[in-house]
């Protein structure tokens, strides 16, 4: 019996390794800032990398679909010996699209405050703009021991979410559908599935730091 | 839907195998945990400084396009003497074009020469090296880029902003309507603006699919009146199809539902309204959610909820107070009548259905206090925050026709007024113990106050995927031995469960990534994320009230040892979850369930 359990938490254990990739996969990484304040707050830095080295991408972009990064900060209070606590999200979009009449690329990052719009001449400027770490000006409140969890969603536009991302862009403020249940969630990855289109969330987390009173 | 369950053997044997996939799962979870994806040293490039929380300096009136630009566009590209290019174009050296052309969607590179007026709608117009463009031009969406050695002679204007436009099947750009949001692709709709009011056509499905229904279709206008300050009016008006006939006459040939709601402050926190109704409704809201129990209805004719028919009024209002929390009170008198199981398609099986239980036929006054309270992070995934939904409802009935149950279940019922009293509540606690574990509890209880006899439709069972998956459908529905009804009705009185689960994602490589189209659209379609490992136990017991043999005194809770209980572990990879759960009472074996969706 015994040996049993061991033999299956050995193998399970084996299957969890990540099998050596043999082309690069996107990946998204969040560490600490080096720089301190005061009172001990640190903010994140946010890097995704490999995304143009990753063949469904960059062949997306070739094929001249919209690609969209999805990025969902939230911020975590740790409590040790009892749960954690979540003190607030942000988040924050990134479409890059291929203009092949101009054979360059258009990235426009969305936050709360409006469109930011970034043009660049070659797929290694874009990779160079793409793979930079952002630091993310977000910080908790309060004193305690704080993480942040980061999920980042990629995903390829339709024309319908193109059409969405315009209406924002125009400045019509676009709330989450309503009554969007699964069925319809069902339908919409029949519809995308004529395009065999492929999604990815990646999920990671930041070292922990303490916040002290100032 | 459970899919399937499999003897295997002895009780212990059974218990040992649950064991070791529990094991199994551990060890993939610590295996995952003990592998972090690499980390690279840091790279030399600047760093990037982003502040995803600034707010807007000002309204986002600054970034709609002016109204005359938009109307100067659809004149320029509807115009008859207009060149219409829908997508890029390019115009070759060498080449000419005369105006006025006119491109939506799509950017202009110009080698050659233009000559006339250019439109460009949700595009750029580049000029490039030797390239010339004589004559006035107008961007809209995008940018002018003359590059050096290109010319462009004429006044220019250009406003980043795009233009809201569609394109009619006869060519022409339209002013584009708000697009259908996804949940909404399965319907059709048309609207028009009459003065004020604004009336929406529609038709869609019930989004379900049941043994007494087949597929009910919706279909109807929404009049909504908009832009009084503190005031919204809406009215919908829906008649109901089910494309499965009924031929015993005991459930109507057609449903409807028409509801008038007012929604009155400036945040819209009161809510009153009216809602006159025919249609088929579910006994109980579990043990699956109404979609899951579609597909399993249609794929393998296994409906797990009982129905049956209601006709009446209801008048109600509600307070949003903010924060997530609202209270609800409403009034109804409803026809409730019992309606047969008929003969719906089923893709994998076309056996009998099961029928669908009687119920206890009469007008019902009742008065409902409700409470929700929802401070979820997130709705389809949460990791904090609580989700709680509970009432209380009082009933009555001067005429109904109570059904003959086994004085086990409920004692006789005289003629005349009948009324009870019940409860519901549904509280769900989401938290995250650490960086990797997530956990989530869950507490459902229900059942009659004060010991009143139930009307059948009102009464409860326990067991199935949803709440004891360990356990069979309706493994305690309260029916005595002696009742040998093939509908295998709920007849309990009153219901308790505890649900405890933590789960911690895994990096098992999933979604595989590849750039096969059919790869790709099987792990759309199943909404295949990184699965998480989940690790369950399970809890409940349903009872009948009162006193008597296998009743329990109304004042007091059944003993521990006489729920029923199961523990297991799954992988809920988004759209779809494998879970194995082993019961630990009565020596029944390993059970395998298939959700579609997220355990609670």
């Amino acid at each position: 019996m015994r040996r049993a359990l061991l033999f299956a938490l050995v193998l399970g254990s084996a299957s969890a390794n990540p099998t050596s990739a043999q082309t690069p996969r996107v990946s998204v990484v969040i560490r600490l800032y080096a720089q301190v304040d005061a009172d001990g707050s640190r903010k994140p830095i946010v890097q995704v990398r490999d995304l143009l080295a990753d063949r469904r991408w960059s062949q997306a972009l070739e094929s001249s679909f919209p690609v969209r990064l999805t990025f969902h900060l939230e911020i975590w209070r740790s409590r040790d010996g009892w749960i954690d606590e979540f003190q607030r999200a942000t988040e924050w979009s990134t479409v890059i699209q291929h203009e092949p009449l101009q054979d360059q690329y258009r990235v426009t990052r969305i936050f709360l405050s409006g469109p930011e719009e970034f043009r660049f001449a070659t797929r290694d400027s874009l990779d160079h703009w793409l793979r930079a770490p952002n630091l993310v000006e977000a910080i908790p409140a309060g004193v305690g021991t704080f993480y942040y969890n980061l999920k980042l969603s990629i995903s390829v536009l339709s024309d319908e979410d193109m059409e969405e991302l315009e209406r924002f862009l125009a400045g019509e403020a676009s709330g989450p559908a309503s009554g969007r249940g699964s069925i319809g969630r069902g339908l919409r990855r029949l519809v995308l599935r004529l395009a065999g289109l492929p999604s990815e969330e990646l999920e990671v987390r930041s070292e922990r730091f303490r916040v002290e009173r100032k | 839907m459970t899919v399937g369950s499999r003897e295997s053997g002895i009780g212990n044997r059974r218990r040992r195998a649950g064991i070791v996939a529990l094991g199994w799962a551990l060890g993939i979870a610590l295996g995952a945990a003990a592998h972090p994806a690499p980390v690279r040293a840091q790279d030399t490039i600047p760093l990037i400084v982003i502040r995803p929380e600034a707010k807007f300096p000002d309204s986002t009136s600054q970034r709609v396009l002016p109204i005359e630009v938009l109307n100067e566009i659809l004149t320029a590209y509807n115009d008859s003497l207009t060149t219409r290019i829908s997508g890029s174009l390019v115009l070759p050296a060498g080449s000419r074009l005369f105006g006025p052309v006119a491109v939506y969607r799509g950017s202009v590179r110009v080698i050659g020469e233009i000559t006339g007026r250019v439109t460009v709608i949700n595009g750029d117009l580049v000029v490039d090296p030797g390239g010339r463009v004589t004559g006035s031009v107008l961007v809209v969406g995008g940018r002018i880029e003359v590059r050096p050695g290109g010319r462009l002679d004429g006044p220019r204007r250009a406003f980043a902003q795009p233009a809201l436009l569609t394109r009619t099947s006869a060519g022409t750009l339209i002013v584009r309507e708000r697009p259908r949001s996804l949940g909404e692709l399965a319907s059709a709709r048309a609207s028009f603006t009459t003065g004020r009011f604004r009336t929406t056509l529609s038709i869609e499905t019930g989004r379900t699919y049941n043994r007494v229904e087949g597929l009910p279709l919706i279909f109807g206008p929404t009049v909504v009146r908009e832009g009084l300050p503190n005031m919204d009016a809406r009215l919908d008006l829906r008649g109901i199809a089910w494309t499965s006939p009924d031929r015993t006459d005991r459930r109507a040939s057609f449903g409807y539902s028409g509801r008038l709601e007012l929604r009155f402050g400036a945040k819209r926190r009161l809510t009153v309204g009216g809602h006159v109704y025919r249609r088929v409704t579910p006994t109980e809201d579990q043990p699956l959610a109404s979609t899951e129990t579609g597909w399993s209805s249609l794929l393998f004719q296994r409906d797990y909820r009982d129905y049956f028919q209601v006709q009446g009024v209801t008048g109600y209002l509600g307070y949003d107070f903010g924060r997530g929390f609202s209270a609800s009170a409403s009034l109804r008198r409803d026809d409730e009548r019992s309606v047969p199981a008929v003969d719906p398609i089923s893709i994998f099986r076309n056996d009998a259905w099961r029928p669908n239980p009687l119920v206890d036929d009469g007008h019902f006054v009742s008065l409902r206090l409700g409470f929700d309270l929802d401070t979820r992070n997130e709705a389809e995934s949460p990791t904090s925050g609580w989700l709680v939904h509970g009432w209380w409802e009082r009933s009555r009935s001067d005429d109904a026709a109570p059904l003959g149950l086994p004085v086990e279940v409920r004692d006789p019922i005289p003629p005349g007024r009948y009324q009870s009293s019940r409860i519901w509540l549904d509280a769900r606690r989401y938290a995250r113990l650490n960086q990797t574990v997530r956990a989530a509890a869950r507490l459902v209880a229900g059942g009659s106050v004060s010991g009143d006899p139930l009307p059948v439709q009102r009464r409860f069972s326990l067991g199935g995927p949803d709440i004891l998956p360990g356990y069979g459908f309706r493994s305690q529905n309260c029916a005595p031995s002696s009742l040998a009804d093939p509908s295998h009705p709920a007849l309990c009185d009153r219901v308790i469960a505890v649900q405890l689960e933590v789960r911690t994602r895994t990096r098992l490589g999933f979604p595989i990534p590849t750039t096969d189209p059919y790869i790709n659209a099987l792990q759309r379609i199943l909404g295949i994320r990184e699965p998480d490992v989940v690790i369950f136990g399970d809890a409940g017991k349903a009872w009948v009230a009162g006193d008597g043999p296998g009743r329990i005194p109304s004042s007091r809770f059944p003993a521990l040892r006489e729920w029923q209980s199961d523990i297991g572990f799954g992988f809920d990879a988004g759209g779809i979850g494998f879970y194995i759960a082993q019961p630990l009472t009565e020596g029944r074996p390993l059970t395998f369930s298939v959700r579609l969706q997220r355990r609670f």
